[in-house]
């Protein structure tokens, strides 16, 4: 995504090699690929949702200085796939942001089947509660 | 305001705040909140709400290249996410009891904490013999550094879970990524290289941050409308900035940062005083 420059390499360093990582990074190709997918789904569903929303709305004034909650469409799953569905372009531009925040927990999700995969019991342990933490705050969380 | 101005106005400005973010490395994302609020009159839960779905585009993005390069430690991560989360979620529930002004006077205070972490400068040596739950949880690593491979180990890392408890609360009350603590705490407190601490901390900071998100979502904190304009400004902001790095003086740079959020800092704390938010 960025295109920062590389950290200058010493002349005696071995070049990228091209085996597979060690068993403490054998995870990260694929965490890498996940994020990237992840944003790239979510920066459509958004994009989609943004723009068409602009451009319908272009002229409409808005005023955030009052805080009033949320639209059940716009603050529940549920009303944010129905609004989608329905090509509400706040909803679409809401869902983009759900699969924002649903990318991190994926990741974790991810690094959580890794470890079960390895047996590493210690890490189980610790990615479950971080990944049950994070479901209940999306799916759970009342307002 | 209409819409159309209303997304181009914040859109600038979140587009000047992830520039300055990315070239200082200090996370622009701080200063977005004051900016909304101040600036632009914006409640400061949906404030919050926006800030906080910008930090975790910018981590989420962020991270592939730093994994890639071999400088982010995912076991760190993993364990120190346990608190962080944890921290994020505790935070999520009290800020429904704290009064917008209070959290005010909160982020005026991290504010001043953030312009006076970013004058301190020094690398500490990295730590090379592991407490016991760095063993048990083979949080050491290598990385590549400057003089090739380099392993290193994780000491006192109650306390560093203990420090990411509170980042995490701190990132959910006022919608920023606690970048400043977490690197503060594994820098500093728990040994890492600096790189590392970086590094593992922008991994995390995408995590804490879904954890609140997902509470302030079945709040309504989360606007879209508002949201768009912050989030597209402050990626095409960051990548901006990172391409201009090498013609940047960094210091200059930090010098910059410094005074407009210690100018951000005032503005909030005497707003808030008067009861604005």
């Amino acid at each position: 995504m960025n295109q920062a420059a590389p950290p200058p390499q010493p002349a005696h360093s071995p070049p990228p090699a091209h085996s597979p990582p060690p068993p403490e990074r054998r995870l990260e190709p694929g965490i890498s690929r996940l994020l990237r997918r992840g944003v790239r789904i979510a920066a459509a569903f958004a994009l989609a949702g943004g723009v068409f929303n602009l451009i319908r709305h272009a002229t409409d004034s808005v005023d955030f200085s009052k805080f009033s909650g949320g639209s059940a469409e716009l603050s529940t799953i549920r009303g944010i796939l129905g609004g989608a569905l329905h090509l509400h372009s706040a909803a679409l531009l809401q869902l983009g942001l759900v699969c924002l925040i649903a990318t991190p927990i994926a990741r974790v999700g991810y690094m959580l089947a890794g470890f079960i995969r390895d047996r590493d019991k210690a890490y189980i342990v610790i990615s479950t509660v971080v990944f049950l933490i994070l479901l209940y705050g999306i799916f759970f969380a009342a307002a | 305001m209409t819409l159309v101005v209303f997304t181009m106005a914040v859109g600038g400005a979140a587009f000047l705040a992830g520039m300055l973010g990315s070239m200082t490395g200090l996370g622009g994302g701080i200063v977005l909140v004051p900016v909304l609020t101040l600036a632009f009159g914006v409640d400061i839960r949906y404030a919050i709400g926006a800030s906080l779905i910008a930090v975790i585009a910018t981590s989420t993005g962020s991270t592939p290249p730093y994994l890639e390069r071999g400088h982010t430690n995912i076991r760190i991560g993993a364990l120190l996410e346990v608190a962080t989360t944890t921290g994020a979620l505790t935070g999520a529930i009290i800020a429904t009891y704290l009064a917008p002004n209070l959290i005010a006077m909160v982020f005026a205070a991290v504010l001043l904490l953030s312009a006076a972490q970013s004058l301190m400068v020094g690398e500490p040596s990295a730590a090379q013999t592991p407490d016991a739950m760095g063993r048990y949880l083979r949080l050491g690593g290598t990385y590549v550094g400057e003089a090739g491979p380099t392993r290193y180990e994780v000491r006192r890392v109650p306390l560093g879970f203990a420090l990411m408890f509170v980042a995490g609360n701190l990132s959910a009350l006022l919608g920023i990524g606690s970048g400043v603590v977490k690197v503060l705490a594994m820098d500093r407190v728990m040994g890492l290289p600096f790189k590392v601490s970086t590094t593992t901390s922008t991994f995390m900071i995408g995590v804490t941050a879904a954890a609140s998100a997902g509470v302030y979502l079945h709040r309504g904190y989360i606007d879209p409308t508002l949201s768009f304009p912050v989030i597209v400004g402050v990626l095409a902001g960051a990548t901006r900035g990172s391409h201009m790095l090498h013609r940047a003086s960094v210091k200059s740079l930090r010098l910059l940062f410094t005074v407009v959020v210690v100018a951000l800092a005032i503005e909030m704390a005497y707003k808030a005083l008067r009861g604005g938010f």
